[in-house]
């Protein structure tokens, strides 16, 4: 016979798992605008995302605080332990995917000033990509869902792509005489990378959600 | 399995028309703890009490099915008084006999035959000494039991079971009614017996099953639901309506 029990540990685990939905709202927020700021050259915007990095970075202790307090005072097992732990590695997730948001918007800063070799596509593109992966995985996250988890991770395949398609792009520009084009497609080339790792933070985030649902660490 | 203490096959046990035990089979390995889980009633105490044939005592009682204890039937020819020595039994409430500390102690082996003096003050001592009391109570050992303590009486109880030289040690839920310091040396002393003996527990704390046993056998309705490793029973279990036990979703 099941009834409701434990209703204290069950709110506190929802409120949980809606701070965990909202400091991925932050990220991704941190990430459209960097983005947008270096599309735009828009040095404000860019600060704006540097400034407020403070606040994700705090979001992850407090979290964590949060999950540490459940761990001693409801001493959880099972599935409910391993969604706390898995919790934790998400948290820290979040936090280096906001950190490369800021990397993004420092470049914005020191390409604000150039013409751009050509106009941005895969960086966008990349981001608005990464962004979805990262507000589905984290649904999957809250509830349990494995093959949400799954799909989401499949996905990285096409950031891959795209990283790659960049690159190639901008090795055409490596071999040309000009010094400031050579470093502008550095510069981009760094950003890119800077999606495609967060590409492999979600995809991490995805292996906890699968974790936390059955206990196995899965390679995805 | 040549590791197994006592086998149970296909075990059901009846108080009168109540089956309160279905189709039970457990392996109990030497040298190990075993923790018993379950809701309230779902017959922990009555799989235990089998063990050592306690039930036999009560009216209108049926067993079906086998206990091999170390490959041999306890309900075919065992001698009932000498499986009670080999499988003794620490109930939930300490209770010490209306004694000296020394003859609650000495009471078993004198049952047994031992008159000698000397005999009996080695027993007592070596048997006091691993229930881990010893200290606390060798300069008062011919005080009354029950002078003693809630936890040094449930640890002198544990002494008593010892002093007969058992083999398999049963307990019933034995620090329920103990202060959490108490219940710790409790813990240890279990921690340390296994090394010598097997050992049973019934448990309504998970986080005790979690911390001394090395299988957890969870019980529902007179049924064996699932038995594992401790570890994976407490991280991840087979069964949903272990998992909720354990998480303390069931009601
Ligand atoms: N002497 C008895 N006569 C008749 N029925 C009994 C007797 N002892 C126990 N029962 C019944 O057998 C079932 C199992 O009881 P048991 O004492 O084994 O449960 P338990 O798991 O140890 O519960 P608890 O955790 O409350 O100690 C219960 O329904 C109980 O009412
Ligand atoms: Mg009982």
């Amino acid at each position: 016979m099941q009834t409701k029990s434990r209703i204290h540990f069950s709110n506190m685990m929802k409120e949980l798992n809606e701070q965990i939905l909202k400091m991925g709202i932050y990220v991704e927020e941190a990430m459209k605008k960097a983005v947008a700021a270096l599309r735009d050259q828009n040095i404000e915007l860019a600060e704006e995302v540097i400034k407020e990095d403070d606040r994700i970075n705090e979001f992850e202790l407090e979290l964590f605080d949060k999950v540490s307090i459940l761990l001693a005072t409801e001493q959880p097992v099972a599935t409910d332990l391993r969604h706390l732990t898995g919790a934790i590695r998400i948290i820290s997730d979040l936090e280096r995917a906001g950190d490369y948001a800021v990397h993004i918007a420092k470049g914005a800063k020191r390409l604000a000033g150039e013409t751009y070799i050509t106009p941005l596509q895969q960086i966008p593109e990349a981001a608005d990509m990464a962004r979805q992966m990262l507000k589905d995985a984290l649904t999957a996250f809250v509830n349990s869902d494995e093959e949400l988890a799954r799909e989401v991770a499949s996905r990285d395949d096409v950031l891959d792509k795209l990283h790659k398609k960049l690159i190639k792009k901008m090795l055409k520009y490596m071999n040309k005489d000009s010094e400031a084009e050579i470093e502008q497609a550095a510069n981009l080339m760094f950003l890119a990378r800077y999606l495609e790792r967060l590409g492999d933070h979600i995809t991490n985030v995805c292996e906890w959600v699968i974790y936390s649902k059955t206990g196995k660490h899965p390679e995805l | 399995m040549n590791n197994s203490k006592l086998s149970v096959k296909d075990l059901d046990f009846y108080y009168g028309d109540f089956k309160a035990l279905h189709n039970v089979s457990m392996e109990v390995e030497k040298n190990k703890v075993t923790a018993l889980i379950g809701p309230s009633g779902c017959g922990k105490s009555t799989f235990l009490k089998t063990l050592n044939r306690m039930n036999d005592l009560v009216e209108g009682s049926k067993v079906h099915g086998t206990i091999l204890y170390d490959g041999e039937d306890i309900y075919g020819k065992y001698d009932i008084i000498q499986l009670r020595k080999k499988v003794g039994m620490v109930f939930q409430a300490p209770n010490p006999f209306a004694m000296s500390i020394y003859d609650n102690i000495a009471y078993g082996p004198r049952i047994h035959g031992i008159k000698n003096r000397k005999v009996l003050d080695q027993i007592v001592e070596k048997s006091l000494f691993q229930a881990a009391i010893w200290d606390e109570v060798k300069d008062r050992l011919n005080k009354p039991a029950l002078g003693l303590s809630g936890g040094q009486q449930q640890r002198l109880c544990i002494a008593r079971v010892l002093a007969v030289e058992p083999d398999v040690i049963l307990m019933d839920e034995p620090t329920s009614a103990l202060d959490p310091v108490s219940t710790s040396r409790i813990e240890d002393l279990i921690d340390e017996l296994k090394k010598d003996y097997t050992i049973i527990i019934v448990t309504h704390n998970m986080q005790q099953a979690g911390r001394i046993s090395d299988s957890t056998a969870f019980f529902l309705h007179g049924y064996l639901e699932e038995m594992g490793q401790t570890e994976t029973i407490f991280f991840n279990p087979s069964s949903k309506k272990t998992e909720d036990y354990i998480s303390g979703r069931f009601g």
